[in-house]
């Protein structure tokens, strides 16, 4: 499963060394409700992408050890309790599997039960609104979570513990960033691209005809920066046949 | 681990149109905002005619339809979304919409832009006040007038259901058929009436449903109408205005207040 390799290998071309590294260890994890909590205007210290800030989420699914090879928390600028007002901000997460499935379909779920864990992680204080449509993600933190001394490091090890609630998920390594100077634009990108994958991902197994030619295709771009999804579409016979790398 | 979320009160305020609902609404959003400081109130703005808004003061830039438009706009071009993925999509969108002020938020359901039918977007609400009332401690929703959302079990939620009429037989018979519907289709915990508009109290003993207790007479407010004239909201309207007093009686009555 190499679709996500590439664009793991450019966020951490574009990211470089991290400003602070931590090891997972669920004994850090935040306290987790296990249910959404409201964090109004009024109670929150500040909102990570609010103001109309920056605020990107993707998630890349691996097989490869080499590109994930441990739980580990990345954190590229400021921890929370060092942000006095909104900031701009991404989550990223790449997640390191066992296998994944022959079969499409069963891949295709995987993929997704894998990214949907991001819909049941309830750090108390710590209230996400993630958009699909815009791959957005924000977050309010309250004042009280700060005052507790919530930071990266702990959110990360709930996530991280939320994770490996799924036995496929080997290994996580989850990417925070608050520095203003990095490249959002870039981020927005990628998760977009990203998003695409998932999408023809379904569009080929909803089934797209045989012998469709890819020049009118719109999902052309996608396929062509991938590697995998055309052998997805055709199989490896098919990519054979129709003289296809 | 799962924790219990908050038992809201949802308050609905229901009736004939033109009998004072979206006034009463809002001076019930005064009441609760003065008695529970620091409880989570949620005002929603349930009739597409979008008066609560101005009642209150505040200006309303998006609104439930808006966000409801835009689910659709996504599924109509085709674009594949998983229900936990529509949901939080629009969880996200709510929060925009939503506006915070002192003491409540406030959410209105907007006027669909087509014609005719507000069934889609009243389900649309139904959904909402689900996701939203375990946030917060109070929710007054200031409905449609008529019959509508009660009978399409838009307020299934709703624990107190307060219905507004005038001196008049139809306001009182449609505030009967209100109560037969809820009976029905509501487990609401408490009902009652408010007789708004009173001009003559020696009529005030016509104003009788089986079931129901009579919350409040209050008689027509010279000073609201000064009020809503001059564009003030409700926050400016004297605390011994007819409209403030007879709402903090109705809210005593049902331990509300």
């Amino acid at each position: 499963m190499d679709l996500f390799n590439v664009f793991i290998n450019e966020t951490n071309e574009q990211l470089g060394a991290p400003k602070q590294k931590w090891a997972y260890n669920a004994r850090d994890a935040w306290k987790d409700l296990g249910t959404s909590e409201l964090v109004l205007m009024k109670d929150a210290a500040f909102e990570l992408g609010g103001s109309g800030k920056a605020a990107v989420n993707y998630t890349c699914v691996t097989d490869d050890k080499s590109l994930v090879s441990g739980d580990e928390i990345l954190l590229y600028g400021p921890d929370l309790k060092d942000l006095k007002a909104d900031s701009t901000f991404a989550r990223i997460a790449f997640l390191g599997v066992k296998e994944i499935s022959k079969d499409e379909q069963e891949a295709f779920n995987t993929i997704q039960n894998m990214e949907f864990v991001k819909y049941h992680v309830f750090p108390e204080g710590y209230m996400m609104r993630v958009s699909p449509e815009s791959n957005r993600e924000q977050v309010r933190v309250s004042k009280k979570a700060i005052k507790k001394g919530i930071s990266f490091k702990s959110v990360g090890a709930d996530y991280i513990k939320q994770y490996h609630s799924n036995p496929n998920i080997t290994a996580v390594k989850l990417i925070f960033i608050t520095d203003p100077s990095v490249d959002y634009k870039a981020l927005t990108e990628r998760a977009k691209k990203v998003n695409e994958v998932t999408k023809t991902m379904n569009k080929i197994l909803e089934g797209l005809p045989e012998n469709l030619d890819c020049a009118s295709c719109s999902f052309k771009p996608v396929c062509d920066e991938v590697e995998g999804l055309k052998e997805l579409h055709f199989g490896k016979e098919g990519m054979k046949k129709m003289g296809k790398k | 681990m799962e924790e219990t979320k908050n038992k809201a009160k949802i308050l609905a305020v229901a009736g004939k149109g033109g009998v004072g609902k979206t006034s009463l609404c809002s001076a019930i959003v005064r009441h609760l905002v003065a008695a529970h400081p620091g409880k989570r109130i949620l005002a929603i703005d349930a009739d597409p005619a979008i008066g609560l808004s101005t009642a209150l003061g505040i200006q309303v830039d998006h609104t439930l339809d808006d966000i409801r438009n835009a689910v659709i706009e996504t599924s109509e071009r085709g674009e594949y979304r998983q229900a936990i993925e529509i949901l939080n999509e629009a969880r996200f969108r709510i929060f925009d919409t939503m506006v915070e002020c002192e003491g409540f938020s406030f959410l209105a359901i907007g006027r669909p832009e087509a014609a005719g039918c507000y069934c889609s977007v009243n389900s649309y609400l139904k959904e909402v006040i689900s996701m939203l009332a375990g946030d917060f401690d109070y929710v007054v929703i200031d409905c449609e007038a008529g019959i509508e959302q009660i009978s399409r079990r838009v307020l299934d939620e709703v624990t107190h259901l307060l219905l507004i009429t005038d001196q008049s037989a139809k306001g009182v018979n449609v505030c009967r058929e209100i109560k037969e519907v809820a009976d029905e289709l509501i487990k609401y915990e408490r009902i009652g009436i408010i007789c708004n508009r009173v001009v003559d109290p020696s009529m005030n003993d016509l104003i009788k449903l089986e079931g129901v207790e009579n919350l409040a007479f209050i008689p027509t407010d010279p000073a609201h109408a000064a009020n809503d004239i001059q564009g003030k909201s409700v926050f400016e309207l004297p605390e011994d205005s007819n409209i403030m007093v007879g709402v903090k009686e109705a809210l005593t009555a049902i331990d509300m207040i």
